[in-house]
């Protein structure tokens, strides 16, 4: 039996008056590949915030890695972040004025040690050797995406969190993404990922929906 | 750095790394930063040296007040008079650069055409820095030898029925010295003047049988830095002869007009310094709140708040000790154009303005930096990031 | 549809808005308080410069020519002609009665010291600080403690009513050995001359002829010398403004003035208009200028008020500066709206106008806010330096919003290439 890398127990976000998530239990074990899918409104993106530790949660627990996270304070939450998290947005999120290899530095360094060798691997692995050396404006949104992957990976995160990835790419390049994502699965990463796209949620292992902030449905894609 | 082929790197490169390109991609911002920076560290250094130097400058203007400054006679050995040598050496002990005017006087008793007049012997050149204060038609006798020429006090000249040109002459019964002299000019002071002839010194001396005597002299010297009462008691030291007395009137009444000028300028200064810091300090606060994304992107790959701290604190301190460095240079030039327009003269550099401008100017911009990178800090990362 | 936009994207940046505000009214008060002390600072500095003493002297009208040299007169007193004291409230009454800070008469005889051989000296008789009540101001006080604020005493002041108290100067206290207390006898000289026996109550420095003589109270002297109710001169302190053109061409010659430069001449508190107002209000004086005073003032008041001009110009310039370069930020940030704005197809003018209309109005809050902000700061100033309040030029305000507004539109058109030469696509791909 896998090893649980991710539970929940509980989950609850109040904005005010607003329930936005509302008592979520779920698991995600070592390797497994997580798509939450849901329509607007329904909490998708408080539930990735709360998955990747930017936000706290209003009650319940959350137990990554081994880490009980709910109650840790912002310092800690940090930490937790930069150890065993890797995060990859919809807009891409590069620092525009370093270069695709020092924004893959970057997240070396806020995690320990620089290594330039490691990080010109993790471009090559994700198909952009030849452009290590270009700014986030010289290269296309697919291109961005995949900087974005490879310093999503280079820490060697517990899971990678992955926010409508494709929802700024066209086919071709959603396709590139696609494929790499399905290459980190092969791999043995723990990939949570939010999304509406019924299409890319299918090449997940499991599908949950969410709805009014609850879980409606957690099944087997398939 | 993507030729670099090593396989690790210091931290401290990363960070200088990171810094200096986000500097050099930002040129716009870090241009309007390091400008604004440099406005209001050019005003600082130029108001600051304009104070320190508010002193000897007015001090100077002041010395349109006329003399400040006696030697007589000692008044306990009975004379009227003294040499001429010995106020003239008396006048020496005063520094060079101090001293603005100085005039040796005799008076006496002539008879002019029309009547009898007080007749005042003095050097011309002196008096005119002496007294900027007198009304004069005409001309002033320029030259210490002039002994054909002579000025005359309004209410004498009208008295006399002389104008400017005429011609009059100074009798002396009692040495039977007679002589014709032009009127060169008509003075007007409002006091004693009015009534006076004035001649050049060792003519009147002749004139009255007196020559080589004086009965007094008056100077003006310049009070900021001088220790006028010290100056006195060392004249009367060594001269034991003599009588050297700060004029009260105009030596109080400097001093107090100094401070208010003074306390003037300092809250002037004080003010524009906390207004334009509090400029500068809006400025920096705009252009570092339009990076709050960047600092949520960095917070979400795990970046702790001592990492944003240090960077934009970083940042803003390289463009304020530059933006610093630059106002002073141009603050230097400001003040010496401020000199120009009010004083007609250069205000000289001192080495207190650089840390006066310096310690508010990057004290400023830190706290400036530091107030929108807290509120960054405090931000959600995950709002931010998702904002269009 | 344009006042909509106007108002929504105003109140969306709220908080860029207000740092701009906070920004225009630091900078506007600032303007308004260096202004408004530049305006005032020539009467406030006219008002300090008293401290120099009396700057008109009044004398009655005589064709006699003064033969006195050391605090000697050559001239015998007798036939000289005096002022009525009875006259002197009538200084007030002029139209220029509020500059006249105050005025102090002077009567000088010759007495003699009984004891150390019939010594004579000066005698003056003069009010220290007196009650004068004037129309209109029934407190008036007056006498050398206003006139001459430079003289000093080591001891007490007399009272002006005191008939026994007199005052030595200090050279003589010090050939004679006087000291506060002692009691002297003196007698006027002349034939009708009266004796009394006076209490020193202090000693005189005034580094003028009073400290070779003796100052008593002008009654006291006049009812010695048999001159009851009359005065030899008046010191008068007077507020003036500098001297000008105009008014040395009255002063050479009054009768070439056209008519409306005589009003002007005369409308304005320069110390000639005021010694002919007082020569026009008593008859028989003759009132002059003592140009050390007048002139020097004058001298020094235009370099004060210079300075105040050229700092106030300088800050203006800083802070112009300043709110400029915060208005290129607030909008450079704004990039992205000005990006979608043209994409919807807005004209480059279009954007402008929305730009400036804000600006315009940040500028118009921030410099009235500043007035007010300023008008407060100045008063500041006024109490700490001088001790008084600074009187507020209304001229200040219309000025200051003109200004504060026109640096907030010149601060936005600077990034006036970055809203032409923007081009949609790249904004709303991020590309900038």
């Amino acid at each position: 039996m896998e090893q649980i890398v991710l539970e929940t127990k509980g989950l609850t976000k109040r904005f005010g008056n607003v329930t936005s998530l509302d008592r979520v239990d779920m698991q995600v074990r070592k390797g497994e590949w997580v798509s939450i899918m849901g329509p607007s409104g329904s909490g998708k993106t408080t539930m990735l915030n709360l998955l990747s530790c930017l936000d706290a949660p209003s009650e319940g627990e959350y137990i990554l890695d081994g880490v009980a996270t709910a109650t840790l304070t912002e310092k800690q939450r940090v930490a937790v972040r930069r150890e065993k998290i890797g995060l990859i947005f919809q807009q891409f999120h590069l620092v525009p004025y370093l270069t695709a290899l020092e924004n893959v530095m970057l997240a070396q360094y806020y995690h320990s040690m620089i290594d330039s060798k490691d990080a010109e691997q993790a471009l090559v692995h994700v198909g952009l050797g030849h452009r290590i050396g270009h700014l986030p404006s010289q290269l296309s949104g697919g291109e961005q995406q995949r900087v974005c992957i490879a310093r999503a990976l280079i820490n060697q995160p517990a899971i990678i969190l992955a926010d409508e990835p494709t929802g700024n790419l066209d086919e071709a390049n959603e396709e590139v993404v696609l494929n790499l994502f399905q290459e980190l699965h092969r791999e043995g990463r723990t990939i949570i990922l939010v999304t509406h796209n019924p299409e890319l949620a299918e090449y997940s292992d499991r599908v949950i929906r969410l709805h009014h902030g609850r879980v409606q449905n957690d099944a087997s894609a398939h | 750095m993507a030729g670099d082929k090593g396989t690790s790197m210091p931290k401290s490169r990363m960070f200088l790394l990171v810094l200096f390109k986000s500097l050099k991609v930002r040129r716009n911002r870090v241009a309007i930063t390091f400008f604004s920076i440099m406005i209001g560290a050019a005003i600082i250094t130029a108001l600051s040296s304009v104070y320190f130097d508010i002193s000897a400058k007015m001090s100077r203007e002041l010395r349109a007040y006329g003399a400040n400054f006696f030697i007589g006679p000692a008044a306990s050995s009975g004379n009227r008079n003294v040499d001429r040598q010995t106020i003239d050496d008396a006048i020496k002990m005063v520094p060079r650069e101090k001293l603005v005017g100085a005039s040796t006087y005799i008076y006496g008793l002539v008879r002019l055409d029309l009547g009898n007049a007080v007749m005042a012997g003095v050097d011309f050149p002196g008096l005119r820095k002496l007294s900027p204060y007198w009304q004069v038609e005409g001309k002033w006798i320029a030259v210490d030898f002039d002994e054909d020429s002579c000025m005359i006090g309004k209410n004498l000249a009208r008295n006399m029925e002389l104008k400017v040109g005429d011609s009059v002459n100074v009798i002396k019964n009692e040495t039977g010295f007679q002589k014709s002299l032009t009127v060169k000019g008509i003075v007007e002071t409002g006091q004693a003047e009015d009534e006076q002839i004035f001649v050049n010194l060792s003519l009147a001396g002749r004139i009255l049988g007196q020559a080589g005597k004086v009965n007094h002299a008056m100077l003006s010297i310049v009070t900021e830095g001088t220790d006028i009462d010290g100056l006195a008691a060392g004249m009367q030291k060594s001269f034991p002869g003599l009588d050297a007395k700060p004029i009260r009137k105009v030596s109080y009444s400097d001093g107090k007009i100094l401070d208010k000028i003074k306390g003037l300028m300092a809250i002037v200064a004080v003010i524009i310094l906390t207004v334009t810091t509090l400029c500068v300090m809006t400025t920096l606060i705009a252009i570092v709140s339009e990076r709050t994304r960047e600092i949520g992107l960095m917070k979400a790959i795990g970046a702790d708040d001592r990492d944003i701290a240090r960077q934009f604190l970083a940042e803003t301190l390289i463009m304020g000790v530059a933006g610093v460095a630059a106002g002073l240079a141009a603050g230097f030039i400001l003040a010496q154009v401020l000199g120009q327009a009010v004083f007609g003269s250069y205000i000289s550099f001192r080495l207190i303005v650089v840390p006066m401008t310096l310690v508010p100017s990057v004290a400023a911009s830190l706290l400036a930096a530091a107030i929108p990178v807290r509120m960054a800090v405090r931000v959600v990362p995950a709002q931010v990031l998702k904002e269009d | 549809m344009f006042f909509l936009m106007l108002r929504q994207s105003f109140f969306r940046g709220r908080k860029r808005k207000a740092l701009a505000t906070i920004t225009i009214v630091l900078a506007a008060s600032l303007i308004t308080a260096l202004m408004n002390i530049s305006i005032d600072v020539g009467d406030k500095m006219s008002k300090e410069m008293k401290s120099y003493g009396a700057n008109i002297n009044m004398v009655p009208k005589s064709e006699n020519i003064s033969l006195e040299i050391g605090g000697v007169d050559y001239n015998p007193l007798e036939g000289q002609v005096l002022i009525d004291q009875k006259e002197l409230p009538k200084i007030k009454d002029i139209f220029w009665h509020n500059n006249i800070v105050g005025y102090a008469p002077f009567l000088k005889v010759t007495a003699e010291l009984a004891g150390s051989g019939k010594r004579r000296v000066p005698l003056v008789g003069t009010e220290f600080d007196r009650v004068t009540p004037v129309a209109g101001d029934e407190e008036f006080r007056t006498g050398v403690k206003v006139v001459n604020p430079y003289w000093q005493v080591h001891g007490e002041w007399p009272a002006d009513d005191d008939g026994g108290a007199i005052l030595a100067g200090a050279g003589l206290a010090r050939e004679m050995n006087l000291k506060a207390g002692d009691r002297i006898r003196v007698k006027v000289a002349g034939e009708k001359g009266g004796e009394e026996i006076f209490t020193v109550k202090g000693i005189l420095t005034t580094s003028g002829a009073e400290e070779s003589g003796l100052v008593a109270p002008l009654q006291v002297v006049q009812r010695l010398a048999g001159l009851e109710g009359k005065v030899q001169s008046v010191s008068v302190s007077a507020l003036t403004v500098p001297e000008d053109k105009l008014s040395r061409k009255a002063r050479n010659s009054s009768d070439k003035l056209d008519s409306a430069e005589y009003d002007r001449w005369y409308c304005t508190a320069y110390v000639s208009s005021i010694t002919h107002q007082i020569e026009e209000a008593i008859p028989n004086v003759t009132a002059r200028p003592i140009w050390q005073v007048a002139a020097s003032e004058g001298a020094v008041v235009n370099k004060i008020q210079l300075l105040m001009i050229v700092v106030t110009v300088a800050a203006f310039i800083a802070s112009g500066l300043g709110i400029s370069s915060l208005m290129v930020t607030t909008i450079m940030e704004r990039s992205r709206e000005i990006g979608l704005m043209k994409a919807l197809g807005a004209a480059d003018w279009e954007v402008y106008l929305l730009f400036l209309s804000e600006s315009a109005v940040v500028g118009v809050v921030g410099g009235l806010l500043g007035c007010a902000a300023g008008y407060g700061l100045s008063q500041v100033i006024g109490l700490s330096v001088f001790g008084s309040t600074v009187a507020f030029s209304p001229i200040v305000i219309p000025v200051n919003v003109a200004i504060s507004v026109m640096i907030a539109l010149a601060g936005s058109l600077m990034p006036s290439r970055l809203i032409t030469k923007l081009y949609p696509a790249e904004v709303l791909h991020g590309r900038r």
